[in-house]
């Protein structure tokens, strides 16, 4: 049992940290940003590229990682600006956005796997049951101080209130005098950089190659989904729960692709018995 | 432009201009080195100098080992004038050479590579060639396996080469039927046993991993009481659960213990899982029907969780074993493989490293490992053929010859291949290996422990 804790803690909270750029750009601008995934693997490339090719400082590599996906989310957001008003219009964008960043990747990285070496290779904790190593333990207290500290910025911090009026009525929030579109852009930069520290937390866990976060994407969408694509503390609940059941179904089960058939479930009855919870605003 | 804007295009301006950089940056290492290359040098590991070679104890399994000064053939008797076949000419015999250029084995593809596989056919050229004719190498992509690349790639080759070679599994199942269709020889390493034994224009160099799944029964008694927890671990292909079940038929009537029996798939999440229940239930002995990927992850995932079962087992694909070995610092003392091809130390590998060192000469120590023998050994098998097709060289002509004069052959570079009428059984024995780069009290010792150096059908 401690071993199903242990995995799933670790392995939900990566979920729910991709997860959270879902949300956050969805609840803001009603946008389901499809390019979110490879905005992620991007700046987790350009991380490999400083920390193992380069031997750049962990911290500044992954620094700079987090900085270029969320410049290029940024980027991604400027130019689908005009077609704001046409959620299909910018769904289509960032499917093409996400095709182009594949394409970048695959032509500079090439499909070759890396590997990425393990942070803090010396560190295990263990208590009780469980045991956690010095990768999880990061992964699973960024996702503490994520939450928390998203938390703290929207409920005390001006720029938070202004983008939680943006979300809840932003002609209102207009009218109030908050700059929709300079909201807009924050949001999609937020969203960028937790891509982006996902993909330098996630890439010690796995053969690191252009598809490696879209692997993610249907666990990380699904927590969204549960979540209501509103509140980020669900959101890491229910992406810990993912990991959770996951750990636990791998266990008990020999059948393949298990998981991804009862997150297809998960998805489809979120839309039917929960439509309402995507249905972000009325302006 | 308002003051805004034009922040906000700074900011993608200088977005593009990181992403040049790195490009930049990245362009000047993808240049020849493997990913698992530079994750060792990154590491500070030395990564897998197989060429250590020790003087050892003669390897009885190479006393057959094929000098191929000795063999070369007298060119086309004047007057006999070459009748034709695709890619021959009176010169030159073309071969087609699938090779993972792109896609996720692409480490596989590296010039240097490329250059060490074609170590074969640069040896029987300097020789004389074949009844004359220099072999030609040419290369087309498998995109790793992908049959829609490999299906294309065929197209080309089918009409431009007069055999092909693959060394990918799943780049070999999906040529079989085209090279089925087409009629066009073809020799290949790794294949599904269930595809390999009904193709009869694909010829296997590599035990099938079911036959490998055979053996392994009385390997593990041999090692292990009948009660020591094993855990069949698989990949949920064909290949993967054909050989699974194999083995648990086998294990069955041996009366193995094995109480675990799980796929894998190279996603983290499920490797960590996996390894979790593979340490909860107190599985000892775990055999792992895998390629290079999911050994990768599953290895890492056992060291994250601290998981050291007695052995870690698997099928003919040493190859893999030392893909993964270099990609993740060095596997477990315990980690040992079945194995398509003599280690390094005996006279077959003391042969192949002569000609690496002589053909290849930017090779670096660590670059001549026992993986080129997944090349290696399928173009002797093939020079073998063509040897025995004589001059008048057809396609009909070497498929007799590789049914008829190169089924049994023991070659000492892989396990003599069973071929026939109606009978593709390829090698029905292994060796068994424990890959370089091992762990020895946490430390990488870069060296190669040989258990054994000859062909076996049974332990």
């Amino acid at each position: 049992m401690g071993s199903v804790i242990s995995n799933g803690l670790t392995n939900g909270s990566i979920y729910a940290i991709v997860a959270f750029g879902f949300v956050l750009i969805y609840r803001n601008s009603g946008v389901m940003n499809f390019a979110h995934p490879q905005i992620g693997m991007i700046g987790a490339f350009l991380f490999f590229s400083l920390w193992v090719e380069q031997s750049w400082p962990y911290l500044l590599a992954a620094a700079c990682g987090v900085g270029l996906s969320a410049l290029v989310a940024l980027a991604s957001r400027q130019l689908l600006a005009p077609q704001e008003g046409n959620p299909l219009n910018m769904l289509l964008g960032t499917l093409g956005i996400g095709g182009v960043l594949t394409w970048y990747a695959l032509d500079t990285w090439d499909a070759n796997p890396q590997f990425v070496p393990r942070v803090a290779p010396g560190v295990t904790v263990e208590f009780w049951d469980l045991r956690f190593t010095g990768a999880a333990l990061l992964v699973i207290g960024a996702l503490v101080v994520v939450t928390v500290g998203a938390g703290l910025f929207y409920r005390y911090a001006k720029t938070g209130l202004a983008l939680r009026s943006v979300a809840n009525d932003p002609l209102a929030a207009t009218y109030m005098g908050i700059n929709v579109e300079r909201m807009s852009s924050i949001t999609w930069a937020a969203s960028g950089a937790l891509a982006g520290l996902a993909g330098v937390l996630v890439s010690p866990f796995i053969n690191m190659d252009p598809f490696f976060m879209s692997l993610l994407f249907l666990r990380a969408l699904t927590a969204a989904l549960l979540a209501g694509m509103r509140s980020l503390p669900l959101t890491a609940l229910a992406g810990i729960c993912i990991g959770l059941v996951e750990a636990q179904l791998i266990r008990e089960t020999n059948t393949p692709g298990l998981t991804e058939l009862m997150l297809v479930i998960v998805i489809i009855a979120a839309l039917l018995l929960r439509p309402q919870s995507l249905g972000r605003r009325t302006a | 432009m308002s003051k805004r804007s034009a922040k906000i295009r700074t900011l993608a301006v200088v977005a593009v201009g990181a992403l040049i950089v790195s490009s930049c940056s990245s362009d000047d290492d993808n240049s020849s080195t493997t990913a698992a290359a530079d994750t060792n040098a990154t590491n500070g590991d030395s990564a897998a100098p197989n060429t250590a070679v020790p003087e050892t104890e003669a390897s009885t399994a190479n006393t057959d080992v094929a000098e191929v000064e000795d063999t070369a053939a007298p060119e086309i008797e004047p007057g006999e004038p070459y009748a034709g076949e695709v890619g021959v000419t009176d010169d030159t015999i073309k071969i087609g050479y699938f090779l993972p250029e792109t896609g996720a084995l692409s480490a596989l593809s590296t010039d240097l590579a490329k250059a060490i596989n074609a170590v074969g056919f640069d040896e029987i050229n300097a020789a004389g060639g074949v009844h004359g004719r220099q072999l030609e190498m040419v290369l087309y992509d498998d995109g790793s396996g992908n049959p829609a690349v490999t299906q294309a790639s065929f197209k080309d080759a089918e009409d431009e080469v007069f055999a092909m070679m693959s060394i990918i599994g799943n780049t070999a199942t999906t040529m079989a039927a085209l090279a089925e269709e087409a009629e066009v020889p073809t020799v290949v390493s790794n294949i599904d046993g269930r595809v390999g034994r009904d193709s009869m224009w694909t010829f296997a160099a590599v035990p099938y991993w079911d036959t490998s799944s055979r053996l392994m029964d009385d390997y593990i008694l041999s090692i292990a009481d009948a009660d020591t927890p094993v855990g069949v671990v698989f990949m949920a292909t064909p290949n993967g659960e054909g050989a699974r079940d194999a083995f648990l038929e086998e294990a069955d009537a041996a009366g193995l213990n094995v109480i675990v029996e799980q796929p894998v798939e190279p996603v983290p999440a499920t490797c960590s899982n996996e390894i979790a229940r593979l340490a909860d239930a107190g599985v000892e002995i775990v055999y792992l029907i895998s390629g290079a990927l999911p050994g990768i992850c599953m290895h890492r995932a056992a060291g994250d969780a601290g998981y050291s079962p007695e052995a870690w087992l698997s099928p003919a694909n040493g190859w893999n074993i030392g893909f993964v070995a270099r990609a993740v610092g060095g596997l477990a003392e315990s980690s040992t493989s079945f194995g398509h091809a003599p280690t390094l130390e005996t006279e077959a590998g003391q042969h192949y490293v002569e000609q690496v060192n002589k053909f290849v000469p930017d090779a670096q120590e660590g670059d001549i490992t026992v993986d080129g023998f997944l090349t290696y050994s399928p173009e002797r098998l093939l020079i073998e053929g063509l040897q025995a097709a004589g001059p008048q060289l057809t396609r009909e002509g070497f498929f007799d010859a590789m049914e008829t004069s190169v089924s049994g052959v023991e070659t000492g570079y892989g396990p003599p291949p069973i071929y026939g009428p109606g009978e593709r059984s390829g090698p029905l024995s292994a060796n068994l290996w424990v890959p370089g780069t091992r762990l020895v009290d946490g430390v990488d010792t870069p060296t190669w422990v040989t258990a054994d150096a000859t062909w076996h059908d049974e332990f």
